[in-house]
């Protein structure tokens, strides 16, 4: 059970990003899977992951920095999109390494860049921080959940699951705890993939889950 | 508390004030000192001149700081800032002994308030030694490089790297800038205050007192940019631009607007140039600025149709920013902390040449509903990324940040 949960209240909570560089740089495809066999882990999760926190435009072509990185800078749009189908939801970080790594070695491993275009490594820090607000209800959640800030979401959404073990988020977790009823919502929050959206647009799918679970129990 | 924090939950979002608002709980009482180099003039001055009252306001007491000297400290700081952009400088022994002698003695002046605040921070090389110079020091000290320095001349970092390597962390804009460096290095971005007098929303007779005091057909298109007289932002290659479109729409207009900061001795001689391209042109108006005209500028951006920021290095590009907050798509220089900002075909144009620069101004002149469409999601993403609220968060995170031994997370 993780600390956000205290006598069936959900304690909401914010996280804030801060990105670091590690100084590990790639400029063709052979140094990036060189780089990557050492890389630290949590840079793999900032590049999959963190980059939804960070700044960048809200429609990207492309889900992680290793495809758009492939596309804008090798103009090698077919890797580009193997490496974007790469779903790292029910992977660790070793195995999402691994998965990278085989889809590069695949590749053709001649191009290079110029130096401004290189790949640069980036890890992160995330602070995570009270709101001052809790729920104890399902309705109360729902209420919460289109008030919440992106960074919330994805503090509840999918950092707490990747600190579970990538088994489940603390809020599926939480609903769990109130029977049946709530185990069949948290069945449906499960089956979604937030890797293929924006925190906007999951934020949206679960504002809308939870309406339509609260219409059919009323 | 945080009155001045609210007067922005209109155009940050109340969900961003309230993020600043429970980090600044874990933060009460904290003593921070920013130190640079000038109050006015330049992008750091300008987010200082708010980031300082703001910390204030949640609660941190916060002070800020100028190093002083005179002309040989501004030659040799010049030729650090150029070296770091990859010039191939000299910097003579006398120089570095008056930057040397510049800082030991601002050290002096500052050392009790230095040494007994919890966080300092130093921007850019100009007070770079003050670390060295406060021994007794009991906070964190962290060094802000706000520089492209992708590719320095190796003899300037090399100098600089004996007293940068000491702080307990740095920060620079962009990955490709950050150097190795025995600390932690941050990735943060700039940022704009949608509230002061160069952001703020201005009335209709506001934007248009600008045609009558700088000669502006108000009935023509109207291309900006608005930078230091400085290489970098290359305003030669604008002009060259310019004169491309004028081919196609011999209607365009050109402003280029600039000023002086008080620690850049080059201005004069770039200026110089910049007249003798224009010639006798009188659709091209070379504006020089004093530095506190925050309101003119924000009038002519709003005024222009097009804004370009046509920079060969750039640190971020402030001015960048700002252009998209007025709602204007931005052409900017393929480089630096401009990639970050213009994504291309959605908030503006990327580009390499004058050429490239003419095409995508020539585009935008050309369809004006496109214009206006970018425009709005430029404006949007700086209000998502952006913004000083945004900026005060990461601060206030990456002081908790340094005071933790945590690898990745910190629970507080």
């Amino acid at each position: 059970m993780t600390n956000n949960i205290m006598q069936n209240s959900l304690i909401i909570k914010e996280c804030s990003l801060l990105i670091t560089a590690t100084g590990k740089r790639a400029k063709n495809i052979s140094e990036l899977i060189e780089e990557l066999i050492s890389v630290e882990p949590e840079s793999i999760n900032y590049h999959f992951w963190g980059t939804k926190l960070s700044p960048r435009f809200e429609e990207p072509e492309y889900n992680n920095d290793f495809a758009a990185w492939a596309s804008d800078a090798l103009h090698n749009d077919t890797l580009a999109e193997r490496l974007s189908m790469i779903n790292p939801g029910n992977l660790n970080l070793e195995e999402l390494r691994t998965e990278i790594i085989n889809t590069l070695s695949q590749t053709d491993s001649a191009l290079g860049v110029t130096p401004d275009q290189q790949f640069h490594f980036k890890s992160s820090r995330t602070v995570i921080f009270n709101t001052g607000h809790s729920v104890s209800t399902v309705q109360e959640l729902a209420q919460m959940l289109p008030e919440l800030s992106t960074e919330s979401i994805y503090y509840h959404f999918i950092e707490t699951k990747r600190h579970a073990g990538n088994t489940e988020d603390d809020i599926i977790e939480w609903l769990r705890g109130f029977g049946e009823s709530s185990s069949i919502l948290a069945n449906t929050i499960s089956e979604l993939n937030p890797y293929f959206d924006s925190l906007s647009e999951l934020q949206s799918k679960l504002s809308t889950i939870f309406s339509e679970h609260l219409r059919g129990n009323s | 508390m945080a009155d001045l924090l609210n007067t922005y939950s209109k155009e940050a979002g109340e969900r961003a004030i309230d993020q600043v608002r429970q980090l600044a709980k874990h933060l009460q009482g904290c003593k921070v000192v920013h130190v640079n180099s000038t109050r006015v003039g330049g992008g750091v001055a300008e987010i200082l001149m708010k980031l300082v009252p703001l910390m204030n306001d949640i609660g941190i007491e916060t002070s800020w700081e100028v190093i002083t000297g005179e002309g040989k400290f501004y030659e040799c700081t010049k030729g650090f800032h150029n070296g770091l952009q990859g010039n191939d400088v000299n910097i003579s022994p006398d120089l570095l002994e008056a930057y040397e002698a510049t800082n030991a003695q601002n050290a002096e002046e500052l050392r009790a308030v230095l040494e007994n605040a919890d966080y300092v921070i130093i921007h850019d090389p100009q007070p770079a030694p003050f670390l060295t110079l406060c021994p007794n020091r009991k906070g964190k000290w962290i060094w802000r490089c706000h520089i492209d320095a992708s590719n320095p001349h190796k003899p300037v970092w090399d100098y600089l790297t004996r007293y940068i390597a000491g702080y307990d962390a740095s920060i620079f804009s962009l990955a490709n800038f950050a150097k190795p460096l025995p600390h932690t290095q941050y990735l943060i971005a700039p940022s704009i205050d949608p509230l002061s007098d160069k952001n703020i929303e201005l009335s209709d007779e506001e934007i248009n007192s600008v045609y009558g005091e700088f000669n502006i057909d108000p009935d023509r298109p109207l291309m900006l940019q608005v930078s230091r007289y400085d290489w970098f932002k290359d305003p030669v290659g604008v002009i060259e631009a310019y004169k491309l479109v004028k081919k196609y729409t011999p209607s365009v207009q050109l402003a280029l607007a600039g000023g002086g900061a008080d620690d850049d001795p080059e201005g004069a001689q770039v200026l110089s140039e910049v007249k003798k391209a224009a010639g006798t042109d009188p659709d091209i108006k070379i504006l020089l600025l004093p530095p506190d005209a925050h309101k003119t500028i924000n009038a002519l951006q709003r005024a222009s149709n097009i804004i370009f920021q046509k920079s060969i290095k750039e640190g971020f590009g402030l001015t960048v920013t700002e252009g998209m907050w007025k709602q204007k798509p931005l052409i900017g220089g393929n480089t630096g902390g401009i990639r970050l900002q213009v994504i291309n075909h959605h908030t503006g144009f990327l580009v390499n040449s004058p050429e490239g620069a003419a095409l995508r101004a020539q585009y935008l002149l050309t369809h004006p509903t496109e214009r206006k469409h970018m425009g709005l999601k430029a404006k949007e993403h700086v209000r998502d990324n952006f913004l000083i609220t945004r900026h005060l968060k990461d601060y206030l995170s990456l002081f908790i940040s340094v005071t933790q031994n945590s690898h990745d997370l910190i629970r507080l």
